[in-house]
């Protein structure tokens, strides 16, 4: 159980990120960062470090948010409650700190827009991996990541142009 | 707004990220809740239709065993082989699910997309075929093990009439089954996996 442990500990931002990514309010966040963790633990016990520990926690991570399913009627009465968007649209960024947070949940919102096969690729394009790594991750090949790239991102500036980013 | 503002600013999250973040303890116990995922959904379904299906067979094995030995014996290498069938599948399907997450994206998605497809199959198979199936097959069992002292004719139009009550109830129920019960729990999610994987798989 101590790997569990230190693999939290290291990759939580991932994580984290991961989850907000593929959810647009707190309660299905919350859910999906815990089915995220119940997927690594349970997938733990069969780990065989053929790849990557990082390329191992975005594999699971990736394919519990991708096959996350929310029921309808949880969403319906969750959606009124509590809004991530809506929260921090209510403040007035007026320091720098607040201007960046500000920043992070407009990039959020842009990324909840896009496919959610299109988030996982720029989420990892954002956390820096390099094209063979998101092709391994992701199982397509380079030149497909390269060009899903280029239009993802593309997209991806227009909805924050769109947003108001600058 | 260049790409790297955009990584910037995706760098710069962690501060939410650690004050969202619990103890490890905390997350332990997260992590040994019970799983939302669709796959572990179809598993703990298949445990409760086999724990289901189990009690209502050896109900209909105490029935049969006391109205006819000949009968029984039948039934029970018919269950023998249903068992094992099943065993097998089952087997087949923890194994399965074990490991799929840890696959790549694709590969991955190629197996949702499998077993949910294969699970949905398997329940239509269920609700059309082997529903109306068991029930005349109870029909007319129930006839010819307990004719009392009736006619040929008779049991015919016992089982017309068993027919012609229970095919408008079957009727309603498979459209239930079909039309609200498959297509919310499994069918709207495995279309949206068939969705997903054939956008990740397509050439651009």
């Amino acid at each position: 159980m101590e790997d569990f442990k230190s693999i939290v500990d290291e990759y939580y931002p991932i994580i984290y990120k991961i989850g907000r990514s593929f959810t647009n309010n707190s309660a299905d966040f919350d859910d999906l960062y815990q089915e995220m963790l119940i997927q690594i633990y349970n997938s733990l016990k069969s780990f065989r470090a053929e790849s990557k520990v990082s390329t191992w926690i975005y594999r699971v991570a990736l394919n519990t948010a991708l096959t996350f399913n929310r029921s309808d009627k949880k969403r319906q009465s969750e959606t009124h409650t509590d809004n991530w968007e809506r929260i921090d649209r209510e403040e007035e960024p007026e320091s720098a700190a607040a201007d960046r947070e500000s920043k992070i949940e407009m990039l959020y919102t842009a990324i909840n827009e896009l496919k959610k096969e299109d988030r996982a690729i720029i989420l990892l394009h954002l956390e820096g991996k390099h094209y063979d790594e998101i092709s391994e991750i992701m199982g397509i090949s380079q030149t497909n990541t390269g060009v899903k790239i280029m239009r993802i991102k593309n997209r991806l500036q227009t909805i924050l142009r769109r947003m108001g980013y600058e | 707004m260049s790409e790297l503002d955009l990584n910037k600013i995706w760098d710069s999250d962690r501060d939410k990220a650690r004050s969202h973040y619990q103890s490890l303890s905390d997350v332990e116990k997260l992590a040994k809740k019970k799983s939302d995922n669709v796959l572990n959904k179809i598993y703990r379904n298949i445990l409760i239709e086999s724990i289901f299906s189990t009690i209502v067979i050896v109900l209909i094995g105490i029935w049969l065993y006391e109205l006819d030995k000949l009968v029984f014996w039948a039934y029970s290498v018919f269950l023998i082989i249903v068992v094992a069938f099943s065993f097998r599948l089952y087997l087949n399907f923890s194994k399965g699910i074990k490991s799929v997450n840890q696959k790549k994206v694709v590969d991955s998605l190629r197996e949702y997309v499998r077993i949910t497809g294969h699970y949905i199959k398997r329940l239509k198979v269920y609700i059309y075929y082997v529903t109306p199936a068991g029930y005349l097959i109870g029909l007319v069992f129930g006839a010819i093990a307990d004719p009392g002292k009736d006619t040929f004719a008779e049991i015919i139009t016992r089982i017309g009439i068993g027919s012609a009550v229970g095919i408008p109830f079957l009727a309603v129920l498979i459209w239930f089954f079909n039309k609200k019960y498959i297509k919310w729990l499994y069918g709207r999610h495995y279309d949206s996996l068939k969705e997903i994987l054939d956008n990740l798989e397509k050439e651009e």
